[in-house]
């Protein structure tokens, strides 16, 4: 029985990482939290243990469920991970002041004074955006590509292109209303 | 787009710094999970989507969350694709009463191609990774009443170790924390005997990551 069931955890173990190996090649690229992920997938194992106990089936056919399922189990899991922590009310994940905190320009304090200072005149240029820019621009600034925004969108990259071009030209007007210069330093 | 002296690096830097600013604020006016999944199966009305894509990029915990599905989501949307041809397993079998000489051959075909496919792939993804953490003990059997002894092997660089038991419907029964690579259990009424439990370890980095092991069936015997 024992043996069993540890044929099955090896064979879950496979399934899954197969899985998060995909997952882990895509978040590369979208700063994916390793420690997110771990947890969504422990879900997805347990997921799987419930419903192979429910089938009595053996250990070789978990070998052959689909990537497919195994993608809808952790998407799932994944939301129900997210709903359960905002429950909570302990925020776990890893926060973007964690990670993107930027790095100072050497010890310079002029410089960093004046980056908090443009960051709170960002803060009110964003909020006399227009809304129907406003997002496209939102992404742009935390670091998605044209490309990104447009896929995540479903618009065309001409669409997007002109929405972005049109909202950063308006942010640095308003900027430049707020008196920060937008011209070439020396 | 511009080179000027407000370059969108410069921008995108300011930017970094007004949500790190915003922190982790209380999550009463975020968009649900569901409404961030939906932003990326484009899903509803744009004007919502917008919206919903509006707060997350000014929001540090959302943005996490966001990209935890977006990476789920981008990584299946191959897999569905690709997943025509599959098997539904953990469906009720129903099936087995509908054509099974047909239907064996069916599977047979499926399980010879499925090996030919796996063997295939990199031995890692079959062994698991090396930074896993490995368990050692105990044995797959042990005598009720005894001491137990869970033991793994050390992960480089783990502060700490966390052990859960499961029981067959996959509820926790127990969960210990240790900053050992062993925890032993003297006579512990949660663990019945006649009952069949699965356990597995987790290790804690400094840095919060963490790894997994794979799960490992214990089976208490009765006395």
């Amino acid at each position: 029985m024992s043996s069993i069931l540890d044929t099955v955890s090896s064979e879950i173990e496979t399934v899954v990482s197969r899985f998060a190996a995909l997952v882990r090649r895509v978040g590369q690229r979208h700063r994916l939290s390793d420690a997110d992920l771990e947890d969504v997938l422990q879900e997805v194992r347990i997921r799987l243990w419930k419903a192979h106990s429910g089938t009595g089936q053996g250990s070789e056919q978990i070998g052959r469920v689909s990537a497919s399922y195994v993608y809808r189990t952790a998407v799932s899991a994944a939301i129900d991970l997210l709903r359960r922590r905002r429950a909570r009310g302990a925020e776990q994940t890893v926060t973007l002041e964690e990670t993107e905190e930027p790095v100072a320009q050497g010890s310079d304090p002029t410089w960093s004074v004046e980056q908090s200072e443009l960051a709170e005149q960002l803060t009110r240029a964003l909020e006399a955006i227009t809304p129907s820019r406003r997002p496209v621009l939102r992404m742009y600034l935390a670091g998605y590509s044209r490309e990104e925004i447009a896929s995540v969108m479903g618009w065309s990259e001409a669409k997007t292109r002109n929405l972005l071009y049109r909202g950063l030209a308006d942010l640095r007007e308003r900027l430049a209303e707020m008196g920060i210069s937008c011209e070439p330093t020396a | 787009m511009r080179t000027d002296g407000l370059t969108d690096e410069r921008l995108r830097e300011a930017y970094q710094r007004v949500l790190a600013a915003r922190g982790g604020r209380g999550r009463e006016r975020c968009p649900t999970p569901e409404a961030l999944l939906a932003v990326l199966r484009r899903e509803g009305p744009e004007e919502r989507r917008l919206e919903t894509v509006d707060h997350v990029m000014g929001c540090a915990a959302c943005r996490s969350e966001f990209d935890l599905l977006r990476s789920i989501e981008q990584a299946g949307a191959g897999t569905e694709r690709a997943g025509a041809t599959v098997l539904r397993l953990f469906q009720r079998p129903a099936w087995r009463s509908v054509a099974p000489v047909a239907l064996a051959a069916s599977v047979l075909l499926i399980v010879v191609a499925g090996q030919k496919l796996r063997s295939r792939e990199t031995p890692d993804v079959e062994r698991g990774t090396a930074d896993m953490v490995l368990l050692l003990g105990p044995a797959p059997e042990i005598a009720a009443g005894a001491p137990i002894t869970f033991a793994w092997g050390p992960v480089p660089g783990a502060r700490g170790y966390e052990l859960e038991v499961l029981d067959g419907q996959g509820s926790v029964v127990l969960a210990e924390k240790t900053a050992e690579t062993s925890l032993t259990l003297r006579d512990d009424p949660r663990l019945v005997p006649g009952a069949t439990y699965r356990w597995w370890v987790r290790a804690i980095a400094a840095s919060g990551d963490r790894r997994s092991s794979v799960m490992r069936s214990l089976r208490v015997r009765t006395k």
